[in-house]
């Protein structure tokens, strides 16, 4: 698609930091902020569970989230189910037969891009967690505005001018897509044109997770 | 015997069928189930619908009622979408609160009509401040086989085309409401979502596309509901969720975008159809 | 909740060091874990850690409709939520009985206290009141939930501030933190609960950790006598007692409970001046507008830590309006006649049916199944 039109333009995510076991019970765990927008997860597991939710073939996974004050809503069900979706996929769960594994997600502060900076901790978590998985994986938000411009890793006041918000996931080894959900409308063009930016842009995150785990582990770094 | 073999070899069986390019029911990959859609079925609802796609069947049923809207959005009225997962839909679900899986097809269901912007909250408001319309539209599942998003989003679109909504004067000065049966109008619908759910499959290195899949297709993707459900309304884009199954590549999804695309023009004839042919009954 | 199991060399060793005078992590028997207080970046939302022991606390409001018996006085909730990240054994979505513990040690703390001056809390008597509610939850348990726990809900109480509100007539407007300086909430004292872990009958230990207190609490196994138990003591600025609480073995004098008092008064006094004076220093901090959040408290100085600040990527800049391409694919897509039929069948039905042929039907049978 237009191969003639090869200017480059400069794309930013904004900063990220990261902890890795800042949770001393937890099997691993993870607090990561990118820009303002923080989430804490913790990861427990294998471990034992009760019979009936025993699977003879893998892992169960159970994920859980955290809403930072009031009462549990609808929207944390579907939460739960994205994270749950995109680990199921990650976690070489085959491997821990008869066992579970818990993932907990805390909501810390929320201004933009929640659900991706929540699954991104996740992956952190679960490399601290030292649980074996096919790929990481990394999330992207990004924001269309009125104008048709897209906006990567989307703040407040980016997202309240926005006429679609998109979220995808990658996997670190093709680059395909795990998991990827959207907010309001689009054309299809927009749609594949944000993929392929935020495809590129997954690359920052790939490259962070490396960087935090190289300069802990030997093995690696 | 192929049902011994099913249970036995239940990976093979499947991976028999696919590498013959047909699914275990017949079907083509890309082909989807019959859909008989039903309007006005439920004559104490004030709009009502049943779909059947294949064999998942949803009933919507929209109750009318009146209430104050919320300070902080004086002019919008409210659209409450919930659907339910009894027992009886299926082997899977046991009696009790609302399953994980009934709640994030609520989720689901009610981001769909949000994003596609087919109502405008603002049309359901009848005095500023005071007085707009509750729309409670109820989904509920009675066989759940699959694609479950595409029939609730059906069956909740084709209801809504047919409701109508009775006048209403309000008294400032008495605060006294009357309701006016007898002259209705049609509510404003802009618009038509449809909804196309697909399974994701990666058999011997090659990925597949499953449309419309069956809740046993959807079992063997890895998992409860569809991997990948898009939504059209008017030709654009207006929501594409993916979950689990195996990971999408960019042919893929250009492939799924297609069907999808089809697949909408398809569903809104049947809903002009259903709606003219309900029409002509009224108007005789 | 699964059960944990306490071995018995570690109850012994236990036991047997803090007979001698020493704590595991090389403490003294008055000496507490490091305090430390982070802010978030909404009014009321706070971390406190007490050494290992994490516990995050958020302060929300709504109006509410007040009860029928204090028609002028607002509410006030407090909810203690403990899930799997505080501690693997704990199941989740269940209450566990230590919640259920410590839910009603910080209402008896904060509730019961009457530390909230609740009536300025009303907006219109008999219809709005303000709402408080106070959600607590625990990150990391590593024992002495109960200090950490309630220095949090002091700490997010006495750092929220509600929306201001203007009343003309019968109508009530909420104006937005923008609009209006939030009202922060009075308090009359600040109450702070203290574990005290009683060993062998006599020996007392300021701010139990997680394996001190199930030492504690636990029997031996040998029949002598039942050694020690848990002492929850809350108290206010003015020394004022406001909980107590005993569980585990029966004391066996008096003078040990007078002995916890004193160390407990001090050191809760030490607290409140410390939440105060991180109030005070968060509230310059805001008026200077430097932006405060939860990011501050990932540290850089630890092995595991790592932050980015320049994450620039250059990306070929694509032109979505492309309506070449659009026409190609249009024509490609036109020519394929559709596969299905639509039927008005029935009053008020129609359908979708597969055309004739659409697609066959293979059997496959039980010849390629041997194969």
């Amino acid at each position: 698609m237009g191969s003639d039109n090869t200017d480059l333009k400069d794309f930013k995510l904004r900063p990220m930091k990261c902890e890795c076991n800042y949770l001393s019970k937890s099997d691993g765990s993870a607090i990561l902020s990118q820009g303002q927008t923080v989430a804490l997860v913790s990861v427990n597991g294998p471990l034992d569970i009760k019979m009936t939710n025993q699977s003879i073939e893998k892992a169960t996974l159970e994920v859980l989230f955290s809403s930072k004050g009031g009462k549990p809503a609808i929207g944390d069900r579907y939460k739960e189910h994205v994270i749950r979706q995109t680990c199921e996929t990650a976690i070489l769960g085959s491997l821990y037969p008869r066992t579970g594994i818990t993932v907990t997600i805390q909501e810390m502060e929320d201004y933009g891009g929640f659900l991706a900076c929540c699954i991104n901790c996740t992956c952190l978590a679960l490399l601290n967690a030292g649980l074996s998985m096919r790929h990481t994986f990394a999330a992207v938000a990004c924001a269309i505005d009125e104008l048709g411009d897209i906006q990567l890793d989307p703040a407040p006041a980016q997202l309240a001018a926005a006429r679609a918000t998109m979220t995808f996931v990658f996997d670190s080894r093709n680059k395909t897509l795990v998991c990827g959900f959207t907010e309001g409308s689009f054309s299809e063009d927009a749609h594949s044109e944000a993929l392929e930016r935020c495809r590129s842009a997954s690359q920052l995150v790939f490259d962070f997770y490396k960087d935090i785990v190289s300069k802990y582990s030997y093995v690696i770094g | 015997m192929a049902e011994i073999y099913k249970l036995i070899h239940p990976v093979k069986y499947f991976n028999d069928y696919l590498s013959r390019k047909i699914r275990p029911d017949g079907r083509a990959f890309h082909e989807q189930r019959n859909i008989k859609l039903n309007v006005n079925s439920i004559k104490a609802a004030d709009a009502s619908a049943v779909v059947k796609c294949g064999n998942t069947t949803v009933v919507c049923g929209i109750k009318l009622e009146l209430a104050t809207p919320k300070a902080e959005e004086p002019d919008v009225g409210f659209l409450v979408t919930n659907v339910e997962l009894p027992p009886l839909c299926s082997s899977k679900y046991r009696p009790g609160p609302p399953t994980d899986s009934a709640q994030v097809t609520s989720t689901l269901v009610a981001d769909i009509i949000a994003n596609s912007k087919c109502i405008d909250l603002k049309d359901l408001s009848i005095v500023h401040d005071k007085l707009a319309w509750v729309l409670y539209c109820d989904m509920v599942c009675i066989d759940n086989d699959g694609s479950l998003v595409d029939a609730c989003i059906m069956t909740l679109m084709a209801s809504l085309k047919t409701l109508t909504l009775p006048k209403v004067t309000y008294d400032p000065e008495t605060e006294e409401i009357s309701v006016d049966t007898s002259v209705r109008t049609k509510l404003n619908v802009n618009g038509l979502p449809v909804a196309t759910s697909f399974a994701l499959y990666k058999h011997e290195q090659s990925n597949i596309v499953l449309a419309d899949p069956s809740s046993y297709e959807e079992e063997m993707c890895g998992g409860i509901g569809a991997n990948l459900i898009t939504c059209y309304n008017n030709g654009i884009l207006c929501g594409s969720q993916k979950f689990g199954g195996c990971n999408l590549s960019i042919e893929c999804e250009e492939e799924a975008l297609k069907i999808a695309k089809e697949r909408a023009q398809a569903v809104e004839e049947v809903v002009d159809v259903c709606i003219k042919n309900y029409e002509l009954e009224i108007n005789k | 909740m699964r059960d944990v199991y306490l071995s018995n060399c570690e109850k012994n060793f236990v036991n047997k060091i803090v007979s001698e005078g020493h704590r595991l992590d090389g403490r003294t028997y008055n000496e507490s874990r490091p305090l430390n207080i982070s802010f978030g970046s909404e009014y009321g939302s706070c971390i406190v850690s007490l050494g290992e022991t994490k516990v995050l606390a958020q302060v929300s409001c709504e109006v509410v409709q007040p009860k029928q018996i204090r028609p002028n006085e607002g509410l006030l909730y407090i909810n203690v939520e403990m899930n799997p990240m505080a501690a693997p054994h704990i199941e989740a979505n269940r209450q566990t009985d230590l919640a259920v513990h410590l839910n009603r040690m910080l209402e008896k703390a904060y509730k019961d206290s009457k530390c909230i001056d609740l009536e300025s809390l009303c907006i219109v008597v008999e219809e709005k009141v303000w709402s408080l509610r106070v959600d607590v939850k625990i990150l990391n348990h590593d024992g002495n939930l109960i200090e950490c726990a309630s220095i949090a809900t002091l700490t997010a109480l006495a750092h929220f501030k509600r929306p201001d509100v203007t009343r003309s007539g019968d109508s009530v407007t909420i104006h937005d933190i923008t609009e209006k300086d939030p009202i922060p909430t009075v308090l009359f004292h600040y109450p702070v609960c203290t574990t005290i872990a009683i060993f062998n009958t006599d020996i007392l230990l300021a701010d139990p950790n997680f394996l001190e207190e199930s030492v504690c609490t636990s029997s031996i196994d040998d029949g002598t006598t039942p050694c020690g138990g848990l002492l929850i003591i809350g108290f206010n600025q003015y020394k004022e007692i406001c909980v107590m609480n005993l569980s585990g073995a029966a004391l066996s004098s008096a003078g040990i409970v007078r002995k916890g008092l004193q160390g407990a008064s001090d050191k809760c006094k030490e607290v409140v001046d410390l939440v105060k004076k991180a109030i005070i220093s968060d509230d310059t901090l805001r008026r200077k507008r430097v932006k405060i959040n939860f990011s501050d408290i990932i540290t850089q100085d630890h092995l595991q830590c790592l932050s980015k600040k320049d994450l620039n990527i250059k990306l070929k800049h694509y032109n979505i309006d492309d309506e070449v391409d659009d026409d190609i694919m249009d024509a490609d897509s036109d020519p394929e006649p559709s596969k299905y039929d639509v039927v008005a069948s029935k009053p008020q039905t129609a359908e979708i049916q597969t055309k004739q042929g659409a697609s066959q039907w293979i059997e496959i049978s039980s010849d390629s199944e041997e194969d």
